[in-house]
């Protein structure tokens, strides 16, 4: 008889058990995403504060380049003005094509391509031009693993239950991809 | 690294970015196959069988292995040590000025960017 | 990739348990040897306590260990700013939460390999000569090859493996060199009493050329299934196949040979090193994958998922798969899982735009050289002709000559 009353309750606590589960694999995945987008933070930090040191190394040797040189101050001034997080991804892309177009420009002059301290400049950027693609991919998937959980069965059940809602992707629109020239390190 | 000839310590020369290294007692110079590459970039290195000959045998300074005679230069006329394993080129002291000189007689016997930067690096010095 | 972890873990206790089998049978062996019949049983604790001080060298010195055998030093960013930068943009695409440290060693071979207990304190080390070998993106390749080694918890496997063993081949041949010379003298103080010395001495010697098979079975353990995980997670990483094909190539057909490496440290490496250039046909023996077979497969990757070295993989080999369905399913093979969920494909990065030249090959050259220069005290003599002369510590003579212009420079 006692039977009869005991598998309901084994049931519950199974299920409640496994519910906790998904909660926990939940919020693993939300910390997990906000860990990666930490990570494409603080290299895009990292170039908008090398860009001040960027514009003064290349000032002297560009006399001639005012325009590609303002684009990328501008550039600047609107990632640090963009207010929600899409119109800052969107200021970003800006930022990577302007630097591209500088870089392509500073072919044209082998007396500061000659400089060290450019050169030093140019790899530290180009790294943090790298690096941002990388903690941007790497952010992506764990978007992707999160939205997953969130949206497949059964994990939107307890995810509607408790209010996970799909993380956004960072995005690059293609066609700031394409304007951006493909300098190559070879 | 030591010279395979007089076993002391070489001294490293470096020149438009490319580095040789050199004793001090015999004037041997060592070309590393990596700097060699470096001078080089994509073309072939240099190849040639090994020589007979009965110049005493010197050992690689990098790896130890007993190196093979090789002729090299335009006519083949200098005789110089390679690594069997690729470790590089050994000069004895002299070898070096006659490969130089035969190339500025002969024109391109080696790789034109070698043979301008051995010009370089050795000018002939008057006699020698 | 948590199948491969836990499979990983797996191998790792077995391969622990199997070493300590033969440390207590060769322990039993020597303890009867000198000791006489019953010195079996302080033997096996004496191999028990030997063991155990192993393990857990292996656990805290391992890392150390493989790297000061294979002759590495550490460096900073200053040192060599490209190779450290490669490493950063490496481990933010593998989301380790830690950077690797990074070490260099003096060899013209080009190889590496990576280290450690695991990724909050692995190590990455490279050779001069892979630095001077191969361009950027190439380099990228085989620090994504081995971030993915250090991701998917290879090291620790390999760091278990080396460890164990090095020191089973080191007790072996320490218990082989002293039954030459105390095992003769036991024989004679017992006159010639047949106790059964000479069966343990017939087993002691089984054991001596046990012990190289084990590394044999070690060569095993470590898996050619791995070494195409690392390659496919580290062209997922870089989303650029021909990065590591173009250097797994150069790599092969470089000439010379790794001076540090020894048959327990092999396996770690990303090109087995103890093989020379034209005799990489791989055999059922072989720690690696052949070569060009690694190289095709990455060549015909349609794009830098893991899916897409999955779908090339079966298409070069004709074989069975390689990834386990659980990676699969997971993380970069991003178009599927997002048709299942009802979501647009998002754009996962293409090859970041990269915003201008590396150093020159001859600059990087001279920046791996200076650093060693620098470390073993080199004397930096500017000549006037534009050369630069460096007079290594030890010189024997008072000057230095400059062979462009022949100024002799006074080093007293």
């Amino acid at each position: 008889m006692a039977a009869l009353f005991l598998l309901p309750l084994v049931l519950a606590v199974v299920a409640v058990m496994w519910g906790v589960g998904i909660y926990n694999g939940l919020v693993a995945a939300r910390n997990r995403v906000k860990e990666a987008w930490a990570q494409v933070d603080v290299q895009l930090k990292r170039r908008f504060d090398l860009i001040p040191n960027l514009i003064e190394t290349v000032k002297g040797y560009m006399q001639h380049e005012r325009g590609t040189l303002e684009a990328v101050t501008q550039a600047r001034a609107a990632v640090a003005g963009a207010g929600t997080q899409a119109q800052r991804v969107e200021a970003e892309a800006g930022l990577t094509s302007a630097l591209g177009r500088l870089f392509a420009v500073s072919e044209a002059y082998p007396d500061l391509k000659a400089s060290t301290n450019f050169a030093s400049l140019q790899e530290e950027l180009a790294s943090t031009e790298n690096k941002i693609g990388f903690a941007r991919q790497f952010y992506n998937e764990t978007v992707m693993n999160m939205n997953n959980r969130v949206q497949m069965f059964p994990g939107n059940i307890i995810a509607g239950m408790f209010h996970f809602a799909p993380e956004t992707f960072f995005e690059v629109k293609d066609e700031v991809q394409r304007e951006a020239p493909k300098v190559s390190f070879n | 690294m030591k010279c395979p000839a007089c076993r002391v310590p070489m001294y490293v020369v470096e020149y438009q970015q490319i580095e040789l290294d050199l004793c001090g007692a015999c004037e041997g110079v060592w070309f590393d196959s990596g700097e060699l590459a470096l001078l080089l970039g994509d073309q072939r290195p240099l190849d040639a069988a090994p020589a007979p000959t009965d110049e005493a045998t010197r050992s690689c300074p990098l790896c130890d292995k007993p190196m093979d005679k090789v002729n090299i230069g335009p006519g083949r006329r200098v005789l110089v040590d390679r690594c069997p394993r690729g470790c590089g080129l050994w000069f004895d002291g002299a070898e070096v000025a006659a490969l130089v000189a035969d190339l500025d007689a002969a024109g391109w016997g080696l790789p034109a960017a070698v043979h301008g930067f051995l010009r370089e690096m050795f000018p002939a010095k008057g006699g020698k | 990739m948590w199948e491969q972890i836990a499979a990983n873990r797996r191998k790792s206790i077995l391969l622990v348990m199997s070493a300590a089998l033969l440390l207590g049978a060769l322990g039993w062996a020597l303890g009867v040897n000198f000791m006489g019949r019953n010195g079996g049983v302080p033997g096996v604790m004496l191999a028990l306590v030997v063991w155990l001080v192993m393990t857990l060298t292996a656990w805290y010195q391992g890392d150390n260990i493989m790297l000061s055998v294979a002759g590495a030093h550490r460096v900073q960013k200053e040192d060599l700013p490209q190779l450290f930068n490669v490493v950063e943009e490496m481990t933010l695409a593998a989301g380790l939460p830690k950077m690797p440290a990074v070490y260099v060693i003096d060899d013209p071979a080009p190889n590496a390999f990576a280290t450690g207990r695991r990724a909050e304190n692995a190590a990455i080390a490279v050779t001069s000569g892979l630095l001077k070998t191969l361009d950027r993106d190439e380099l990228q390749g085989v620090v994504a090859h081995e971030m993915a080694h250090i991701r998917n918890r290879d090291i620790q496997l390999m760091l278990f493996a080396g460890v164990l063993a090095g020191a089973i081949v080191i007790l072996a041949e320490g218990g082989l060199r002293g039954m030459w010379l105390g095992g003769g003298r036991s024989r004679s103080r017992r006159d010639g009493g047949s106790d059964g010395s000479g069966i343990v001495a017939i087993l002691a010697v089984v054991l001596m050329i046990l012990a190289p098979i084990l590394a044999q079975l070690i060569y095993f353990a470590v898996s050619r299934k791995r070494e195409y995980l690392a390659d496919a997670s580290g062209a997922s990483f870089t989303r650029y196949p021909e990065g590591l094909a173009s250097a797994l190539e150069k790599i092969s057909r470089a000439p010379q040979r790794l001076g540090g490496a020894t048959s327990a440290t092999a396996p770690m490496y990303i090109i087995n090193p103890l093989k020379r250039a034209g005799e990489m046909a791989a055999n059922a023996t072989s720690t690696h994958p052949p070569i060009d077979e690694r190289v095709r497969i990455l060549r015909s990757m349609a794009g830098g998922g893991l899916a897409d070295y999955e779908r090339s993989y079966r298409e070069v080999t004709k074989g069975g798969g390689v990834i386990p369905k659980s990676a699969l399913q997971g993380e970069p093979a991003v178009a599927a899982a997002a048709a299942q969920a009802g979501q647009p494909a998002p754009q996962v990065a293409p090859a970041p735009v990269a915003a201008g030249p590396a150093p020159s090959a001859r600059e990087s050259a001279r920046q791996v050289d200076d650093f060693f220069y620098r470390k073993d005290g080199y004397r930096k003599v500017d000549c006037a002709c534009g050369t630069t002369l460096r007079i290594p510590p030890d010189f024997a003579t008072p000057a230095a000559k400059c062979p462009r212009c022949g100024t002799l420079h006074d080093l007293r």
